[in-house]
């Protein structure tokens, strides 16, 4: 069992001091039953090297009527609270708790901070090791497919990322959008979806979606068809597209120029537009997209929805320079002195030297792309060898098929399961008839007379990579392989070339990989007015990247122009909701694709779901969340109260800190810690506290109702009333509240108010029997109402 | 020396981390301390939560449960454990012990708990209500306790301290 250091703390500026300054780490303790309890059952999530109890503080355990209302100690304990008689409903909630041998220990402080009472969450780590759940870090809250009978009913609460908007590069809020998708608000879920990545019909097509791959919904069955839901959404955006690219509000003055039109210096043009700024966007080609409009075929990214894009932008006020080369046409020095900031996104085109035997006899893999898009045609031989396992390598290999080679042969390094390219490709290219072989390594280019082609000589890879995990290929040097063919078209990767900086920007720039030394998290380089992100900066990688890499650095660029991005206000932490029925359906939607024999070079090989298929597909998605119920029966009473919290540092409503967080103590900052608890007198005719159950002792989760009403029976002027128990953070009944406003009480006004009250429930199969425990709760409070 | 520490209990003080007596590490709880450390003191381990009541000892003068409580946080305090009850005091848990209610449901509650608190109502005040014991005795098992019947077993005890009182008084007249 961990030990930890005791000592006790007089002072509360002293005990701020400690944790604060304290190598180790230090916890402050008030009472200290439900640490002590918790270091017990050894559940803590983390364990304290310091405990300072700070219980004895002069003057912290006290309770003082003052001029208009009352002061509290946060030391208080809870059975002076319970004998006071001066506030009947703290009273009477103070009593609730637990027994009198643990009031006269347990402090109002460590009532409010207290942990969860989850089972799960407080499953003791030493019997069949811990329990990782949601809350304390792991995939999935126990509770969705467990026992659920104390937990919230009103959906869970969103501890930590999830694993799909971890695994997605450009950080999408997947679950956010996918609930607004099933309460219907599509234009809310689209919203949501553009403030991670402004171009879903773009990347919903080009996308390996990582994401689907993390999915939780795979330890069940298929994960969630995401890049389904996106791709609709995406084409919603396109077709309302007024009113998610709009010019912006006002304009700020600043001018950013662009430099390479790809995903990453889009997604960068649009948000720093977006915000106000003057963009213009400097692209070498004659077309904007990058390697989506001139690496990615048509089959899979039609170019017209670029086109559409590229309008878009253009009708936000979005200038583009085509045929621009920087480093040619225009000097990176010279966008510095014209504009106040240079984005560069010029990502990875140039072919790399992999040095195998007349590597020159190939061609290379993007190259071959670009022709084919530009012209959708091209002479071909029969016989093709594509080298390479990665999305690219696939795009050429059908390419190469559907232009109308005869046999089309990809080798790669990796095995099958490890190939870098998506699953769906794969199959895409076998249904076209592209053999697959995999396991080899590049060694020679066997060349005729004329230096032509004549095959590829390769070994056997053993194993790509070493048992940590890096890129090591070991091959056997016996077993060599030719694979005839006419021409070889090399799709190993591409590289970065920042040649175009100029020798002295160079210099400065370019970190020891021959990339863009750029911060990852905000996208500045070693120059101030330069910033980066996509393949330039971090090398070869999906487009999602890129996109995250443009906005990371937009979002810097604001910031440091004092712009706030409109979407990150008002940020709060609600409860989320998930379908119980629909999470339990282990099959995806499919997607709905062509028949093999009437696939193209220039259509689309799949097609975009229809709404009905994608919001079935939405009520899959998991909403991976704690469902933990509070367990603070303070933390009502003091709401309903409208208490006002003193820290060390500041004061708090107790709106703020019991309900914007999901749990009281993250909305404290490090080593601020409670002094007092201050109650205005208050003007409701009626407030009562009622739990379920009359107490006990191990039967944690009670659902209990602050409630409060001013009038009377025959008139209810207003109400107010706060569940705790039954969501992460106490409850409030607002829509019971508002309609009982200006009625009379009767049992028809009643009974509707108590199922106003439980309208929004989100249950489990086995905690339903909380939502009549709510009504009931509600009833009681109203017809204990005086007249 | 940081980790010395004294306790009166049940009257008797005892001093720990001092001239080579034991130590009591910070993790210790009064519990612990108390079953183990304090001879003729019987607190053993039950539910270990808080919850059960079967450690409840009076800790200046409050009912507190021993085993939520760090030893380290107790220096100085005053400590009554169920040894410590005078012979008048055990005539509750008598009471308790030889009604039929309890004979019932003795399996379920620790009659211990209830002694514990309702002995630290009287010893706080002279005349303590009935409410004051109600609101006291609230958790402890409260859904599966009978306030009544147990407010019946406790008024019989005050009536036979009053009893007490009058003859100890009467005595010391003479």
């Amino acid at each position: 069992m961990k030990s930890f250091e005791y000592s006790r703390v007089n002072d509360y500026e002293e005990a701020s001091r400690r944790i604060q300054d304290s190598s180790e780490t230090a916890e402050v303790i008030s009472g200290g039953t439900d640490f002590l309890n918790m270091w017990k059952d050894q559940n803590l999530p983390e364990y304290p090297d310091q405990i300072l109890q700070i219980d004895k503080i002069e003057g912290a355990d006290r309770f003082e009527k003052t001029e208009n209302g009352w002061s509290i100690g946060a030391e208080t304990r809870l059975s002076t609270l319970a004998e006071q008689d001066q506030i009947p409903v703290l009273a009477a909630a103070a009593e609730s708790i637990a027994n009198e041998q643990i009031r006269n220990i347990a402090t109002i402080a460590g009532d409010i901070f207290q942990d969860v009472h989850c089972k799960y969450y407080r499953y003791t780590d030493f019997m069949g090791g811990r329990m990782t759940c949601r809350r304390k870090g792991g995939e999935l809250c126990c509770a969705m497919h467990g026992e659920s009978e104390h937990h919230s009913v009103f959906g869970g609460m969103r501890t930590h990322e999830t694993p799909c908007s971890q695994a997605c590069p450009a950080g999408t809020d997947i679950p956010g959008y996918a609930e607004e998708l099933r309460k219907g608000n599509i234009k809310k879920a689209a919203q949501i979806l553009m403030e991670a990545n402004p171009f879903p019909m773009l990347l919903s097509r080009v996308c390996p979606h990582p994401c689907e791959t993390k999915c939780n919904q795979t330890k069940f069955g298929d994960g969630v068809s995401i890049h389904n839901l996106e791709r609709r959404l995406g084409d919603y955006i396109l077709e309302h597209r007024d009113e998610f690219y709009c010019m912006p509000e006002k304009e700020n003055g600043k001018t950013i120029a662009v430099v390479g039109g790809g995903p990453g210096g889009l997604s960068a043009a649009f948000y720093l537009r977006k915000a106000g700024c003057g963009v213009t966007v400097m692209e070498r080609n004659p077309q904007a997209g990058g390697v989506m409009r001139y690496g990615i075929p048509h089959y899979r990214l039609p170019k017209h929805y670029l086109d559409q894009v590229t309008d878009c932008l253009e009708r936000m006020g979005v200038r583009f320079q085509f045929n621009t080369t920087v480093g040619k046409d225009v000097q990176v020095q010279e966008l510095l002195e014209e504009y106040d900031f240079v984005y560069l996104g010029t990502g990875a085109w140039k072919q790399p030297v992999l040095g195998i035997g007349h590597e020159e006899a190939a061609e290379f893999g993007l190259n071959f792309l670009t022709e084919v898009n530009r012209f959708l045609r091209k002479n071909i031989d029969s016989q093709i060898l594509v080298c390479g396992g990665g999305n690219v390598a696939m795009d050429v290999a059908l390419t190469a098929a559907r232009l109308g080679a005869e046999k089309v042969t990809v080798i790669c390094l990796e095995q099958e399961a490890e190939m870098p390219a998506s699953p769906e490709e794969i199959a895409r290219c076998r249904e076209d008839g592209v053999e697959i072989c995999c396991g080899w390594g590049l060694q020679e280019i066997a060349v005729d007379a004329d230096g032509k082609p004549e095959g590829m000589l390769a070994k056997k890879c053993l194993s790509v990579y070493d048992e940590n995990h890096r890129f090591s290929p070991r091959y056997s040097e016996t077993e060599t392989k030719l694979f005839p063919a006419q021409t070889i078209i090399l799709a190993t990767g591409q590289r970065v070339d920042i040649s175009y900086l100029g020798e002295d920007l160079m210099k400065k720039l370019a970190s020891a990989r021959g990339l863009i030394d750029t911060d990852f998290m905000t996208g500045a380089t070693n120059c101030d007015r330069i910033y980066a992100g996509g393949d330039a900066a971090f090398g070869p990688n999906i487009a999602s990247r890129a996109v995250a890499g443009g906005r990371r650095a937009a979002d810097t660029i604001c910031a440091k122009l004092g712009i706030e991005r409109e979407d990150q206000k008002n940020r709060t932490v609600p409860f989320v909701t998930l379908d119980t029925q629909g999470i339990s359906t282990t099959k995806a939607c499919k997607e709905l694709q062509k028949a093999v024999s009437d696939r193209t070079l220039y259509e689309e090989d799949a097609f975009t779901a229809d709404w009905d298929t994608i919001l079935q597909e939405a009520k899959r998605c998991m909403n991976c969340s704690c469902f933990a119920v509070n367990s603070s029966d303070l933390a009502p009473v003091l709401l309903l109260l409208d208490a006002e919290f003193v820290t060390t540092q500041r004061t708090i409503s107790a709106e703020e800190l019991l309900t914007s967080r999901k749990s009281a103590l993250e909305v404290l900052e490090k080593g601020e810690l409670l002094r007092e608890i201050r109650i205005q007198e208050k003007s409701y005719e009626s407030v009562s506290f009622e739990k379920t159950a009359d107490t006990g002792g191990r039967q944690f989760s009670h659902i209990s109702l602050a409630a409060g009403i001013s009038g009377s029976k025959e008139h209810v002027e207003a109400a107010r009333f706060i569940f705790g128990g039954v969501a992460g953070i106490p409850y409030e009944a607002k829509k019971a509240a508002g309609y009982l406003k200006n009625q009379k009480l009767c049992t028809e006004t009643i009974e509707k108010a108590a199922s106003l009250a439980v309208e929004d429930a989100c249950t489990f199969q086995d905690n339903q029997e909380r939502v009549w425990e709510m009504k009931r709760l509600l009833r009681s409070a109203l017809e204990s109402v005086k007249s | 020396m940081k980790n010395k520490l004294s306790l009166t209990v049940n009257g008797e003080r005892y001093t720990f981390g001092e001239d080579g007596s034991d130590q009591i590490p910070d993790t210790e709880t009064l519990r612990e301390t108390l079953h183990l450390r304090i001879p003729g003191v019987d607190l053993k381990k039950n539910c270990n939560r808080g919850i059960c009541g079967n450690c409840t000892v009076l800790l200046d003068g409050r009912a507190a449960a021993a085993c939520t409580i760090l030893t380290a946080s107790c220096q100085g305090a005053e400590i009554l454990t169920w040894e410590g009850l005078s012979d008048q005091e055990h005539r509750l848990y008598e009471i308790f012990k030889s009604s039929d209610y309890f004979s019932r449901h003795a399996a379920y509650i620790s009659i211990r708990a209830l002694v514990m608190v309702c002995i630290a109502q009287f010893r706080k005040k002279e005349e303590p209500s009935e409410q004051d014991f109600r609101n006291a005795l609230k958790g402890n098992y409260g859904s599966c306790l009978d306030m009544g019947r147990l407010m019946e077993l406790v008024n019989q005890y005050r009536d036979q301290r009053h009893k007490d009182c009058a003859q100890t008084g009467t005595e010391g007249e003479r």
